[in-house]
């Protein structure tokens, strides 16, 4: 237990105590790491469409940058739904969600890229009481197989990932380090 | 091959087109969230990257990643407002106001002219209705008068 005084009178003092242990051992979020990851950007959009970004914002009751960040992250996804193969986009959708300090309602790239499975399981919850994806047995064959196998890309291979999802993979990989 | 004369009239009307263009941008200040800055981030990095290993030098500006893709997002958007023709009535009136009346190419609004959901009519276009349908009257009636 930490304990501070109020540099006061001793009849004004006030005490606080903090239980620093206690605590130390609950659960932490994740503090935002906007250090690494600039968050200032110019984009350059022709006049006649600025002219639409403030009529939407005018009829909606809210900011030109707000209509615009809504605009890109909208278009961002779009990028990243184009990509070839779900492992593909995960893999894109993952390295940005590591570069970010999420705050609590903000919903990560990965979320995004998956909305669809989430979707179904969510129907499944709600239609069999269960997930179906929870019940489908791991292949012990292809388990034992891939247990022999030395090279971490060689197993990805084996689990049948894209060319793609390789070279992505490799992209993301020198861009995080 | 040695340059023609074509070529350098070519080069400045390329040069003069690209101005021209430029004119018809701003920018814009993006402060995103940090969901969004993440994705911008990685990309630059990654395009960075990439002109690193090949011999083209590649912008690594977020324009460069978002902007073409931009007027139908725009669009996109504007379409699935509540308020769609609230906000195309005004925007195209203050476009049209401050432009020589026409909607840029390539534009959102534009894009919304093209899949039929904007009409524009100036009073050039009025204009020139009235001209098309002078001639073919004055056609018509010496056609008719040959019949005759």
């Amino acid at each position: 237990m930490s304990q501070t005084q109020s540099p006061s009178e001793p009849q004004d003092r006030f005490v606080i105590e903090i239980d620093e242990e206690r605590l130390a051992e609950l659960p932490k979020r994740a503090l935002p790491l906007a250090t690494s990851v600039n968050d200032k950007f110019n984009i350059r959009i022709r006049k006649e469409d600025v002219v639409v970004l403030d009529a939407i914002a005018e009829a909606e009751s809210t900011s030109r940058a707000d209509v615009l960040n809504r605009i890109v992250q909208q278009t961002l996804l779009a990028q990243l739904q184009k990509l070839e193969g779900i492992d593909t986009r995960l893999a894109v959708a993952l390295g940005a969600d590591s570069l970010a300090g999420y705050e609590a309602l903000e919903a990560p790239w990965a979320h995004d890229v998956l909305s669809g499975f989430i979707g179904q399981l969510i129907d499944d919850i709600q239609e069999h009481g269960g997930a179906r994806v929870s019940e489908i047995q791991p292949d012990e064959d292809l388990n034992k197989y891939l247990a022999t196998l030395e090279d971490p890309e060689e197993r990805d291979r084996a689990k049948g990932h894209s060319e793609t999802y390789f070279h992505y993979s490799q992209r993301i990989k020198e861009a995080l380090k | 091959m040695s340059r023609t004369i074509f070529d350098d009239i070519n080069d400045e009307i390329s040069s003069r087109n690209a101005e021209a263009e430029a004119k018809r941008h701003v920018m814009v200040n993006l402060r995103p969230g940090q969901k969004t800055a993440a994705m911008i981030e990685l990309l630059l990095r990654m395009k960075k990257n990439l002109s690193r290993s090949s011999s083209e030098g590649r912008s690594g500006s977020a324009s460069s990643l978002i902007a073409g893709d931009l007027p139908e997002k725009i669009a996109t958007y504007v379409v699935s407002s509540p308020k769609a023709a609230e906000i195309i009535r005004r925007a195209t009136e203050t476009v049209l106001k401050e432009s020589d009346g026409q909607l840029g190419e390539g534009s959102a609004l534009s894009i919304l002219a093209e899949v039929g959901l904007l009409k524009v009519e100036t009073p050039a276009d009025r204009r020139r209705a009235a001209q098309m349908a002078e001639i073919k009257l004055k056609l018509f009636g010496k056609l008719q008068e040959g019949a005759e």
